[in-house]
């Protein structure tokens, strides 16, 4: 009896004191809080968010654009990939970016760069949200216009007229855009949100300026 | 007031609490039951969903150079923390309580208790499915949420990626569903959609034909918190010795157990309803230690 006692409180130490542990000395908590509760987890629902192609000034989550972002917004578009470890879109997504814009990157890599899209500048950054640090980290917070946190995430900014002003205008689509298009069309998509966001940049740069 | 009612005030308690992030109220946990994080009300995480984002297609970055490169690769890649943070979480409760969370906590657990009383009149009026019920082969069909925990949950997310979740019947109910309903036209159906939809369908039929038939054979979680039943604190304790055999216990077991013969058994859920009905009070729920 004595014999199976100490047994049970063994168990119970050991278990809810490495649980202690866990919570106490790692970001557990944290990581199910940023990547299992605060997201929609598209797969969980087994649903895709129906693309929407419109771009719009205003940030998702009310603020003015970041300010390196509006630096970056002197030298041409920008494309943002957005993406996490554990994301089976991703996987799916990620081949047909390298192919669009002939890079080459890890799940893990969190970097911007400068590529030739049709002979213009456009700035590329890769974000993978497990990782990412300093000005990227909340990044995703004014572009993630459905709110849900989903990825993969493509947010492509480039400048637009909105009332006298030239402002940062900027485009999301999620996932894999649709779950009917071809590989080939996917890419088209992409592509075409591109190319619009460069001939909407050549129009309305020389009116940009920020503080 | 009567125990089965102070039962369902506690199942419907937990629901309210597990879906206060209607209010706003998200945190890091993990359910130390089955509900899904996709939830729009949810409050904290799905622990099968946390299991599976931690071994997530660990096997394409193992090295396979030499067997000491494989371990050492195996153990940096698993993200260990997100691993055993819903194993302990569970571990936790088990060990106070076993699987009483099954019975007394878990809204799916809550769903099955109320379809309850149509297995129970399928099985009166069509006496082949309560024969299919006490069949010796239904014992080993436990097994298969074992099997469902050890494969969907953890060895093919290691290899190919999401799959449990992908196919969760639970998701549909407290997902896809509310998110269709409260977003309409905001989402499209996804290449898992249909499956998921027809294992849906199956998981009613189920529960509306086998009584608590979702616990019994496929909940992971269950198997999970199953074997803490072994040394778990609080029991379901049968005075063997006094025991008349009248089996009126076995008869009310939603998990369909053989009560007078029970010892710590995995599969008891600790409702108490063999407590209720033991006419000599024979058996007792024991914050026990044998």
């Amino acid at each position: 009896m004595k014999k199976f006692l100490a047994i049970q409180i063994t168990a119970l130490i050991l278990i809810s004191g490495t649980l202690g542990g866990v919570l106490y000395y790692t970001d557990a908590y944290q990581e199910v809080y940023s990547r299992i509760v605060s997201i929609i987890c598209l797969s969980c629902i087994k649903l895709d968010p129906v693309i929407s192609l419109g771009f719009r000034f205003d940030t998702a989550n009310g603020k003015d654009h970041p300010e390196f972002i509006k630096d970056l917004l002197d030298k041409g578009p920008i494309f943002i990939d957005f993406g996490t470890d554990a994301c089976l879109y991703c996987d799916y997504m990620d081949p047909l970016i390298k192919q669009i814009f002939n890079v080459s990157f890890e799940k893990e890599d969190l970097f911007n760069t400068t590529i030739n899209f049709n002979g213009t500048e456009i700035t590329f950054i890769h974000i993978n949200e497990d990782w990412a640090t300093g000005e990227y980290k909340d990044l995703e917070s004014y572009y993630d216009v459905d709110g849900d946190n989903a990825v993969p995430m493509f947010t492509t900014i480039t400048l637009g007229y909105h009332h006298g002003f030239i402002n940062p205008f900027y485009n999301t689509v999620y996932g894999i855009l649709n779950k009917d298009y071809s590989d080939g069309q996917r890419i088209n998509l992409l592509k075409n949100i591109i190319q619009d966001s460069i001939d909407l940049y050549n129009e309305n740069r020389p009116g940009y300026t920020h503080d | 007031m009567k125990f089965q009612i102070k039962r369902y005030i506690a199942q419907l308690i937990f629901l309210i609490s597990a879906n206060l992030g209607a209010l706003g109220l998200k945190t890091g946990f993990c359910y130390p039951f089955f509900y899904c994080n996709a939830c729009p009300a949810a409050t904290s995480g799905c622990p099968l969903r946390a299991l599976e984002v931690s071994v997530y297609k660990v096997s394409e970055k193992l090295s396979l150079s030499n067997l000491g490169s494989f371990f050492s690769s195996l153990i940096e890649k698993i993200n260990w923390k997100l691993f055993l943070y819903p194993i302990l979480t569970l571990g936790a409760v088990g060990t106070i309580s076993g699987r009483a969370v099954c019975g007394w906590v878990c809204p799916i657990g809550l769903l099955q208790r109320t379809t309850s009383i149509v297995p129970r009149k399928i099985n009166t009026k069509i006496p082949i499915f309560a024969k299919i019920g006490k069949h010796r082969a239904e014992n080993y069909f436990r097994y298969v949420k074992y099997l469902v925990l050890i494969s969907l949950v953890i060895l093919i997310p290691f290899w190919i990626g999401f799959t449990f979740t992908d196919i969760c019947p639970v998701g549909i109910l407290t997902g896809t569903i509310p998110i269709m309903a409260l977003s309409p036209g905001v989402y499209v159906p996804n290449s898992f959609f249909y499956v998921a939809l027809v294992i849906f369908i199956l998981f009613i039929a189920l529960i509306f034909l086998i009584e608590r038939g979702w616990c019994r054979y496929f909940c992971p979680v269950g198997a999970i918190l199953a074997p803490f039943n072994k040394i778990s604190f609080l029991q379901v304790s049968v005075n063997k010795k006094e025991c008349q055999s009248c089996n009126y216990c076995s008869k009310v077991c939603p998990m369909s157990i053989d009560v007078p013969n029970m010892h710590r058994d995995p599969e008891c859920i600790l409702c108490g309803k063999c407590v209720n009905a033991c006419l000599k009070n024979e058996i007792k729920f024991e914050w026990s230690y044998k």
